[in-house]
């Protein structure tokens, strides 16, 4: 959500795409030791579950890459189960893959140990874990397994019914009237019993279907409404990862509260307040806790308009949250910015075109996206190529997974280097590759390995992207993505993983 | 359906048929049974050596030596009973075509089919299973629906054993059946021990002072111990099976730990160096000798009468065992290697019962009390049950 604020808010609207983005994936830069390494993980759908993990080593010498899934708080954190050593491939012998087994709901962390020619080196990328969806049965398995199941059950009604009928009568004898008729009335009730076992199996699993449906992520509720130039914000709990029973209280190891918030970056909360339709307007803002799950904010001067409310915030153990709500407001007429508090105002996207692919940016430079014939689809890798100006082109290298370019965005000041890194800066293009599926993987990453054509059920083709680029007139080229849909804010949120005090303390 | 043999002519030959029966006299118990009982003690070995990988390990694949002792059941019953059925039903000179059942248009005794069954139960229960884990996560829990479709396979290849071995015990003449009996009575004692795996989470020990474990062991054990008491005949039966099931789980606690282990998967919240062995056998010898000293007495009583006292006497015997011994496993005497209450599954959470050495609340004295009256009224009908399947058992012909 960070990087949503911080597109919007450098957006001039120079260019306009969709893409399909909506990934819960998790990337990360970061040193283990002298060793830089660019990390992917992909969660599971479902917990338990096996999340993939890939490593792209940056530098050199790297040997050994061991991976091992770990509790981020807890007594989970100090007992390591055996770490796995990822496996190298054959063709680059600088990335790496692997599997983490995440066995419950929570905040874990992978913690990644490399050796090398430069000696040993550790790095954690923070994973917020949560079971998304279940999976539904494919019809050739349902097929397949009605089938047998007919099969195991007409079986076993035909069991019942030889063993009243035959069993019993000694070898060679036929069975008589009386013996037919017993295994007729033994099928009928053995008919009747398996029909009752099938509907009583029918019954537990629909419940631990709703059972594990109940453990299916929910974000925190919020409810947001006005007091004079207050902006009040109430959070509730809508049911998830609970401990009710006796059983859960002993047996849960995770579960979530409102009342153990900490601080993300000097702030409890970080509320990013968007206008809609147009995107045209964006604040970043900080409410203050007032009490448990309670928050007011004293809005500054704003323009009228329905706002979309999108609130970061992290629990205790690391696990982060995105709450999302809507409000109408008036013309608020109040204080300026304040503090860390941002906002920019653009035009709105609609009134860009969809068809134009030459843009005048703020600084007066022309930017034109070469756009090419292939059409835009969702769930795909695509690469936009832009040209800027008619002079100076640059390859540059979406890192937007590192979180180092967090800091920048809470203020919009600072630089905002790792966003995007040159990668062979004096050329005729410069390259941005973008993934639909997986998100933006390094262009020194194979497409084919990093947006595996792998179906998730997290995506859907409302959960567009728009792309939003504005480009600088400096010696570096910005270039930022925002995701103007709901249900990507768990996306980002992976992206920028912002769950991890211990990530936040290595940063500061 | 089973189809019918209309005519006579559809059997063997009455002179096949005297020669099968005299074969039967004299004939040891054949290879296909003892294929069978190899195929149901590996299943329950690697039932058992499953569980304790994933309290141990957690993670597996396919290839684990648990699951292959598992697959390996599948493998020798289907060797066993595949060829029985195929034999039986397509060779003219079949020795068994007399005494064999007709279902879906194949022949062979009782007990291939059922055991079939079984067979045909464990591989459907694979790619459901797969599919589970896909859908709901990887279950941990011994109870879901696809490990249960599992269960019920092992489980029907060995009542089919079961089946097969007393058609065979009771289509022979030889006069005291000795081999045929004991073989049963260790078929019995494997069906007991894999009964306890599905009741081993009702009956773990943080909830031996509530009335669930009570419960459990009054729906299912209580068939076994009849069965084989009225099936074999033997005045100790019960006491015999029950001995098995103490000693093999006893086994398995000084057994195991003996191996190193260490977890695979995270979160660890208990330092695991070894493999980590399932909870102290329950007492089960104690109120399965009152109950064979009971059966021998009562002989010409009414078999409901039978039942009911057999009941009360397994039901108020086991709880005056099991409550105190169960308060002796919670305290720090009892974690050693004998008892090996200290044995802790690695992602037990340290603020478990389990992890505590801590009781589960007994709940309210009215709850507990139906819960008892509860327990004498399904021990009555599993008695009940049991002594009628063990005087079926000994009837069966084919």
């Amino acid at each position: 959500l960070k990087l949503l604020s911080f597109a919007l808010s450098l957006v001039s609207l120079a260019a306009l795409a969709h893409a399909h983005v909506g990934s819960p994936d998790i990337f990360l830069e970061g040193k283990a030791g002298p060793y830089q390494l660019f990390v992917t993980v992909r969660p599971p759908l479902t917990i338990p579950g096996v999340a993939e993990i890939e490593v792209r080593s940056e530098s050199p010498g790297v040997l050994n890459i061991k991976a091992v899934p770990l509790a981020i708080t807890g007594v989970g954190s100090k007992l390591a189960p055996i770490p796995d050593s990822l496996k190298v491939s054959p063709r680059d012998p600088q990335f790496f893959t692997g599997a983490l087994w995440l066995m419950t709901a929570g905040s874990w962390q992978a913690r990644l140990t490399v050796q090398g020619a430069q000696g040993e080196g550790t790095l954690s990328i923070p994973i917020p874990s949560v079971a998304r969806a279940s999976k539904r049965m494919t019809w050739g398995l349902g097929l397949v397994l009605s089938v047998v199941g007919i099969f195991l059950m007409t079986g076993l009604i035909a069991i019942i019914g030889a063993a009243s009928r035959e069993a019993k009568l000694d070898p060679g004898q036929l069975p008589s009237h009386a013996n037919l008729r017993s295994g007729r009335k033994a099928t009928l009730i053995g008919a009747l019993i398996v029909l009752a076992v099938v509907s009583g199996g029918n019954a537990w699993w629909n419940a631990e279907a709703r059972d594990y449906d109940q453990r299916i992520y929910k974000p925190l509720k919020m409810a947001a409404s006005l007091n004079g130039s207050n902006l009040l914000l109430q959070m509730s709990e809508p049911g998830w990862m609970q401990a009710i029973t006796l059983q859960q209280v002993a047996y849960r190891v995770f579960t979530r509260k409102m009342d153990d918030l900490v601080p993300d970056h000097g702030h409890i909360m970080h509320l990013y307040v968007i206008r809609q339709p147009g995107l045209d307007v964006v604040y970043h803002l900080h409410p203050e806790q007032r009490e448990n799950g309670s928050f007011v904010l004293p809005l500054p001067s704003m323009p009228a308009g329905h706002y979309k409310l999108y609130a970061d915030i992290v629990h205790a153990d690391g696990f982060p949250e995105t709450m999302v709500t809507e409000i109408d407001l008036p013309t608020v007429t109040s204080r300026p910015l304040a503090g860390d508090d941002a906002s920019v105002s653009t035009q709105p996207w609609q009134q860009s075109s969809s068809t134009n692919s030459l843009f005048t940016l703020p600084d007066g430079y022309k930017m034109e996206w070469l756009r090419g014939n292939k059409p835009l689809r969702a769930n795909e890798a695509m690469s936009f190529n832009f040209r800027l100006g008619t002079l100076r082109v640059w390859v540059v290298t979406c890192m937007r997974c590192s979180t180092r370019f967090r800091r920048p965005f809470r203020g919009f000041s600072g630089p905002i280097r790792p966003q995007w890194r040159v990668w062979e800066p004096p050329l005729t293009f410069f390259r941005v590759e973008t993934c639909g599926r997986r998100g933006f993987p390094s262009v020194r990453t194979p497409v084919s390995s990093n947006c595996g054509l792998r179906r998730r059920a997290f995506q859907r083709p409302e959960h567009a992207v728009a792309l939003q680029s504005q480009f600088a007139r400096c010696f570096f080229v910005f270039l930022g993505f925002g995701v103007r849909l709901r249900p990507c804010r768990r996306r980002v949120r992976g992206l920028l993983g912002s769950a991890c005090r211990e990530r936040r303390a290595r940063w500061r | 359906m089973a189809s019918i043999p209309a005519q006579p002519s559809d059997f063997p030959s009455s002179v096949s048929q005297s020669r099968t029966q005299a074969a039967e006299q004299t004939a040891a118990i054949p290879w296909y049974i003892w294929c069978a009982t190899l195929a149901v003690t590996s299943a329950t070995v690697g039932g058992y050596w499953d569980i304790s990988w994933h309290s141990s390990i957690g993670r597996d694949t396919f290839w684990t030596p648990a699951h292959l002792a598992i697959q390996l059941c599948g493998i020798l019953a289907g060797i066993a009973f595949g060829y029985l059925i195929l034999h039986t039903t397509f060779s003219k000179n079949s020795p068994l075509a007399p005494a064999s059942v007709h279902i879906f248009g194949f022949r062979a005794p009782m007990g291939a089919f059922i055991a079939s069954w079984g067979g045909i139960a464990m591989l459907t229960s694979a790619p459901f299973d797969n599919w589970w884990h896909d859908a709901y996560g990887i279950d941990v829990k011994i109870v879901s629906p696809p490990h249960i479709l599992l269960i019920m396979g092992v489980y029907a290849v060995v009542i089919g054993t079961l089946v097969l071995l007393a058609g065979h015990m009771n289509r022979s003449q030889s006069p005291s059946h000795t081999a045929e009996r004991h073989l049963i009575l260790y078929i019995n004692g494997i069906m007991l021990v894999q009964i306890m795996i599905l009741l081993m989470d009702s009956t773990s020990r943080p909830y031996l002072h509530t009335i669930n474990p009570y419960l459990a062991v009054a729906a299912l054990p209580p068939i076994v111990l009849a069965l084989s008491s009225r099936l074999t005949g033997f005045p100790f039966a019960a006491t015999a099976v029950a001995a098995f099931y103490t000693l093999f789980r006893i086994g398995l606690i000084w057994v195991l730990p003996l191996f190193p282990a260490e977890p695979k998967l995270g979160p660890v919240y208990q330092k695991v160096t070894h493999f980590i062995p399932p909870d102290f056998p329950l007492l089960f010898i104690v109120p399965a000798f009152l109950l064979d000293l009971l059966w021998q007495r009562t002989k010409s009583w009414n078999p409901w009468k039978i039942a009911a006292v057999s009941s009360v006497i397994w039901t108020s015997a086991f709880v005056a065992v099991e409550w105190p011994f169960a308060s002796f496993l919670m305290t720090p005497s009892s974690r050693n290697w004998f008892f090996g209450t200290d044995y802790l599954y690695y992602a037990l959470p340290p603020t478990s019962f389990m992890a505590r050495h801590a009781f589960y609340p007994i709940g309210p004295a009215s709850v507990v009390a139906l819960g008892f009256l509860a327990a004498l009224l399904i021990g009555t009908l599993t008695f009940r049950w049991g002594l009628t399947r063990g005087e079926w058992l000994g009837a069966i012909k084919r």
